[in-house]
Formats: C-alpha cells, sequence, structure tokens
C-alpha cells in the first residue's frame, strides 16, 4: 500500500512538471464540466494546479488509510437493480396473425406465442438503412423495461433480425378509441370513472419516475375485455419536442394536445398528459372528441376557445407572448364552463370539477395525477382498490366490476364480426 | 446475468482473458476506447451524459465479448452511436463517420472497412442484444451535485472540491469503477477522494434534531457504505492516474489530427 502511495506522489510530482494538458483525458475541451460550477478552466484532474497540496493530502491519505482489503462483502452493496430479465426469443417461438394497426412508427400484428400458447401484439419495427434501430423504439424498451404497473401495457420479449425489430407485447382486446366507436352517445358513467381511474393510476406511477407519455390518445389506451385500462405506445415519452409531423409521414393528432403547448411552448412536464387526461375524461363522458381540430395547430386552438371561450390577458397573463399566438387568427368567444359544453358531466358529482381542473389553460393551474385520484369525483372507489400495489389491477378483488354499456353500436355489431 | 455490476474476480476473468489477452492489454483497450468515445463526442458536441453513457456501455459490451473478436474502435463507434438515441441527443450515423474519420489515421480507418456506416449501425444491433435493451444509465455526476448540495457551508470550498471530484468523475470513466459500484457510491468516494486532496472536511449539514454526529458525512446518504469501500475506490482511481503514462499521449493508437490540411478543390466558397 505505502509504496503505491509513494508512486502516486511521485507521479502526481511529475504530472504537474511537464504541465501536461495534452496528458489529460478529456483535454481542454470544456464540455465536461458541472453545471454549477461552470467556470473552471481543467476540466481532469491530469491538468490540477497545486501539486504541493495533492503530495500533502496523498500523504495524509496514506496515513488515514484503513484497510481496504476485506470489502468483498460490501462489493455491489444493493446490486439487485436492472436485472435484465426479458428474454431474447426467436423469431419462430410466435406466429404472426392479421394486423392491428398502424403505430407512430411501426405495424402491430395480433400473434400467437407457440411456448406460452397465448394471444400476444407484435409490434414491428422496421430498421432505417441509414440510422439503424429507430431512436423512438430504444426509448420505448427501455422505459418500458423499467414500468411494471398493472395500468401500463407489458412487453414480454424483443427479437431481433438483421432488419427488422419485433416488440412482443401482452395482447389487450381493444383500445379506448374502438371501445368509443362502439358504445357512441357516451360510456355509462360507472366506467367512465373506473377508466379513469386507471387510466391516472398508470399516469401516475410514470410522472412518479419522471417519465411524460407525452402522446396520450384513445389509440393509446388498450382496454381489456373486463375493462383493465393500459396505457401503451411509449414512442414518443420523455423525448425532447411534442410529436410533430417530422416523426412520421402522418400527421398526428392535435386533439389532445394542450393550449400552451400548442402556443408554442415547450417548457411543459406532467401538465402536458394531464390536458390530454382531461380531454379523454370529456370524451368517453359525451362519446365525441371534446376539440376536434381539422386543419392546423390554429383551427386546434379555434375549437378550444370556441369550446371554452378565448383567454385573454386578463384570464391568462402572458398569452399574447407565446411564440404561435396570433391574435390576427383569433376568434373572440365568450367563456363557457366545462359542464355548459357537456352537460352530461352533472349526472355524477364532482366530474364536472375534476374536469375542469384538468382542462385549465394555464399549465401551473392543471391538477396532478395524484391528486386527481383523490378528487372527490373518486370518493366511492373502495378503500381496498385504493390501497392496492401497482402491479395489481383494480379487478382482481371482485370489489368493482365493468358495467354494462348502455348505448351498443347498431347495424353490423363489430363483436359479432368477431366471433 | 443478473446485474451490470460485477466483482473484481469477474472482471478480473473477462471475455478477453479466456480469449488470451492480458489484463493490462485490456485496462490499456478500455482506457483507449473511453478517450476514443470522449474524444468523438467532444468533437461532435455531445453532452457530458451522452459520452458517459457511452462509455458505460462499452464497458459492459466488453464484459460480454473479447477484444479479440470485436474491434474496439467499431465497439466505441457503436456504443457512442447508441447512447446517442439513449440519451435523446441522436446524431446522424454519417456524422459520426465523419467524426471518426478526422481522430482515427486511415490506416486505423481500414478497421471500419468499406462501409463504416453499415458496420457501426451492425455493431450497434449487436450492442443492444448484449446490452439487452438496458439503456437507463446513471452517472456519478447528478449524485456529485446533489450530495455537495447537503454538505455544510462552505461554499467555495465545496465548489472547489465539487469540481475536483467532478474531474475525478471524468477520469473514472476510464477505470472499471462503473463495472463494479453504483454511481451514487462512486460520488461520495470521488468527492472523499477530492476533500482529502483539497484538505477540506466535509460534514453533512444537519438535517434535524435527530441528526447523528458520530457517522461519516457519506453515511448521511449512503447509510450502509463503510470507509473501506471508500478508500478501496479512492485507490483505484490514484492507481490508474498513477499507471496512466500521461507525459507522452497515453492514446497512442490514435494519431493525433493533423494539423496541415489540403484543401479540396471542389469546397465551395459560400454556404448557400
Amino acid at each position: 500500500m505505502k509504496k503505491l502511495r509513494r508512486r502516486l506522489s511521485a507521479t502526481l510530482l511529475g504530472l504537474n512538471n511537464d504541465g501536461s494538458a495534452t496528458g489529460s483525458a478529456f483535454g481542454t475541451n470544456t464540455t465536461f464540466r458541472p453545471k454549477l460550477f461552470p467556470f473552471r478552466r481543467y476540466s481532469s484532474m491530469y491538468e490540477s494546479e497545486t501539486v504541493r497540496q495533492k503530495i500533502n493530502a496523498a500523504k495524509e491519505t496514506i496515513e488515514n488509510s484503513g484497510n481496504s482489503k476485506q470489502i468483498s462483502n460490501q462489493r455491489r452493496h444493493s446490486a439487485a437493480i436492472e436485472s435484465p430479465s426479458i428474454p431474447f426469443g426467436t423469431e419462430d417461438a410466435y406466429e404472426k396473425l392479421e394486423p392491428l394497426g398502424e403505430g407512430s412508427y411501426a405495424t402491430v400484428y395480433k400473434g400467437y406465442s407457440i411456448g406460452h400458447q397465448k394471444l400476444v401484439a407484435l409490434k414491428e419495427i422496421t430498421l432505417n438503412e441509414e440510422e439503424g434501430t429507430p431512436f423512438t423504439a430504444i426509448r420505448e424498451a427501455s422505459l418500458l423495461k423499467q414500468l411494471k404497473h398493472a395500468n401500463i401495457v407489458v412487453l414480454h420479449d424483443i427479437i431481433q433480425t438483421p432488419t427488422k425489430l419485433t416488440f412482443v407485447f401482452e395482447y389487450v382486446t381493444t383500445d379506448l378509441s374502438q371501445y368509443l366507436n362502439l358504445h357512441p352517445g357516451g360510456l355509462n358513467m360507472k366506467n367512465v370513472k373506473l377508466f379513469l381511474y386507471q387510466l391516472l393510476r398508470g399516469l401516475s406511477y410514470c410522472h412518479q419516475r419522471r417519465i411524460l407519455h407525452r402522446d396520450i390518445k384513445p389509440q393509446n389506451i388498450l382496454v381489456s375485455e373486463i375493462g383493465e385500462i393500459k396505457l401503451a405506445d411509449f414512442g414518443l415519452a420523455r423525448a425532447k419536442s411534442v410529436p410533430s409531423k417530422t416523426y412520421s409521414p402522418d400527421v398526428v393528432t392535435l386533439w389532445y394536445r394542450p393550449p400552451d403547448v400548442l402556443l408554442g411552448s415547450t417548457n411543459y412536464s406532467t401538465s402536458l398528459d394531464i390536458w390530454g387526461v382531461g380531454c379523454i375524461f370529456t370524451e368517453m363522458v359525451s362519446g365525441i372528441a371534446t376539440f376536434p381540430g381539422v386543419r392546423n395547430i390554429s383551427d386546434q386552438l379555434d375549437k378550444i376557445w370556441h369550446k371554452l371561450g378565448t383567454p385573454t390577458e386578463e384570464t391568462w397573463p402572458g398569452v399574447t407572448s407565446y411564440p404561435e399566438y396570433c391574435a390576427a387568427e383569433t376568434m373572440f368567444y365568450e367563456s363557457r364552463t366545462i359542464a355548459e359544453v357537456i352537460p352530461r358531466l352533472m349526472k355524477d358529482p364532482g366530474a364536472a370539477d375534476l374536469a375542469t381542473k384538468m382542462l385549465q389553460y394555464q399549465p401551473f393551474k392543471r391538477i396532478f395525477c395524484q391528486a386527481a385520484m383523490n378528487h372527490q369525483y373518486f370518493t366511492d372507489i373502495p378503500e381496498g382498490i385504493i390501497k392496492l400495489p401497482p402491479t395489481v389491477s383494480i379487478f382482481c378483488n371482485g370489489l368493482v366490476k365493468l358495467a354494462p354499456e348502455e348505448n351498443e353500436f347498431e347495424g353490423d355489431s363489430l363483436t359479432s364480426v368477431i366471433s | 446475468m443478473s446485474s451490470w455490476y460485477f466483482c473484481s474476480n469477474e472482471i478480473v476473468n473477462s471475455p478477453s482473458r479466456s480469449d488470451g489477452i492480458e489484463i493490462t492489454a485490456e485496462c490499456r483497450y478500455r482506457r483507449e476506447g473511453a478517450r476514443f468515445i470522449m474524444d468523438v463526442g467532444n468533437r461532435m458536441n455531445l453532452r457530458y451524459e451522452t459520452v458517459a453513457t457511452g462509455i458505460v456501455f462499452y464497458h459492459r459490451f466488453y464484459m460480454m465479448h473479447s477484444f479479440k473478436t470485436i474491434n474496439r474502435l467499431i465497439g466505441a463507434a457503436a456504443c457512442l452511436y447508441l447512447a446517442g438515441k439513449a440519451e435523446e441527443t441522436p446524431k446522424k450515423c454519417r456524422d459520426l463517420v465523419k467524426a471518426v474519420r478526422t481522430i482515427l489515421s486511415e490506416r486505423q480507418m481500414e478497421a471500419f472497412g468499406d462501409d463504416p456506416k453499415e458496420e457501426i449501425i451492425s455493431h450497434e444491433r449487436l450492442l443492444l442484444q448484449t446490452i439487452k435493451f438496458d439503456l437507463c444509465v446513471q452517472h456519478p455526476y447528478k449524485y456529485i451535485v446533489k450530495f455537495a448540495k447537503n454538505l455544510k457551508d462552505d461554499r467555495a470550498q465545496i465548489e472547489k472540491v465539487v469540481q475536483m471530484a467532478w474531474n475525478f468523475v471524468n477520469d473514472s470513466l476510464s477505470t472499471t469503477l462503473c463495472l463494479q459500484w453504483k454511481p451514487q457510491v462512486v460520488a461520495v468516494s470521488l468527492l472523499h477522494l477530492a476533500a482529502k486532496l483539497s484538505k477540506y472536511n466535509l460534514s453533512a449539514a444537519p438535517d434535524g434534531p435527530h441528526y447523528d454526529h458520530s457517522k461519516s458525512w457519506w453515511q448521511h446518504f449512503l447509510p450502509e457504505i463503510n470507509s473501506d469501500v471508500l478508500e478501496d475506490i479512492c485507490l483505484q482511481m490514484l492507481d490508474f492516474y498513477d499507471k496512466t503514462d500521461v507525459g507522452a499521449s497515453n492514446y497512442n493508437m490514435i494519431s493525433p489530427p493533423k494539423i496541415t490540411m489540403k484543401v479540396p478543390q471542389s469546397i465551395p466558397y459560400r454556404t448557400l
């Protein structure tokens, strides 16, 4: 040990004598430096300033040095994190069935796992010749590996081939968009509450981990046969900017995007997802999209202003300073409450108030997931449900169950077509 | 394989060892690879998190593969490429190849074959498979800042210690510390080392009436870590400086970029 120390002080001494900026692991480049302490010329210990100090200190360390040999027991202290538990399957472990739809950057097929004898969803991502694995796919895989929650879709397996990447997800019968089409005119208010609660439960879990979903829409909310809600499509989660045309040839829907982001704000946080939840909440109640813009951002804003009123500097200080705010394109509409727009909200106490709190124009005024789950609207959710651990479905103990829907789609029932 | 942390035994008996590569050579490859990733990353203006993530991928990758079977330059390039995507600072593969070209000699570029881009992309696939899509990597940097915020005042001194510890973290990426210890542990150890070298005694800011004065400062952050662990990590770091020949370029596989460059005729005068 002492030998080492002696060598060390010799090294440190030698170091400074030759002024060794060249030897620095980081050169003189300043990319690597603490944000809070931004201005220092040197960036590596190789370039340190006072030799004398170091030599003395090194000596001091010798004196203070304990026994560093008996540490193997303590080594890898709580190394139990990050267990790569997802096995890497091969393509022939799954049988590809009919296509289910197009994701934001992939095609999803129904599939059958031969080994497990159950249905799965196969999300096929074509590898880009220029850029290899799309970074949305990389993001989605790494996020979903960390998120283990009853209301977030389960990623079972990842299959890599030279030309494509396939994510194997649990199979969930339908999504909220199809469910809404199947039951037009608004859902059973009991189911609205169960769906919304589960949506908030999954989203709150993400938000606690500082993950934003950023693409909340009915197509990305899966609904199982017994009414379990599963958040899906994390391809855009926590990326730098909001999804836009540049990510895919399809136009990304603007219906669930909050006004501050439509106005050009990039300084968003969990409030971004909450607006989307508010839109979905009201859509489940009324049966139709709350703010169905048809053309572009200004049309989308017009839809929102038309329903809830045009904001002014008095009602929303700073609104006119947003980058995309355009006074010329802004029509003036009288302010209205959400209950006036969607009267059916009044059928359930607290529903209108919760929706109002979610659909606040000013992002900082929007309610947080956790607070929303504690809102009086949810007072009739049994205690036995609230206390469930995150990985357990709310339908596990029979305290709640999916209610029959009042309205069925007339004509050729989709269910009969499937069966 | 249940975690990305290894004991020293596992690190010593890496795949490269069974392939007949000496431990000293492996250490050098790791150091040079890390250094290469830093250089390319800096040239591409990537953030330090991205570069650090790329280096952690590199260390993990060569715990599963031998330096003999996978070329370390290509491996390193693929790691940086993937780190760019994982850290949401994606760079075009074409630009990466360009940056690599400016750093490597023509002879070294031969390792990348006729189509360097294709080579990097196919290695990215292998890398993803090897690291099993575990792409979220934490680094000691943020813990250094976090812990420093909870230390007792003399801000000027602490700032100095933090800056020094930060530089230690930069250099620690050239070692296998990230394969041995969680970033929190590396952070307290390198803060400890920096404080020792600055002859400054760190103490945690009392956080209430139950503050235990008998505990060492770091035990207020990581109660289960004792001084032997810290000592070991500091020694590894000092040992690294000791072994690394800093006078000469320790980067000898890579020649310094040429200063005199012939300007090709075809370069346009203005960018339109």
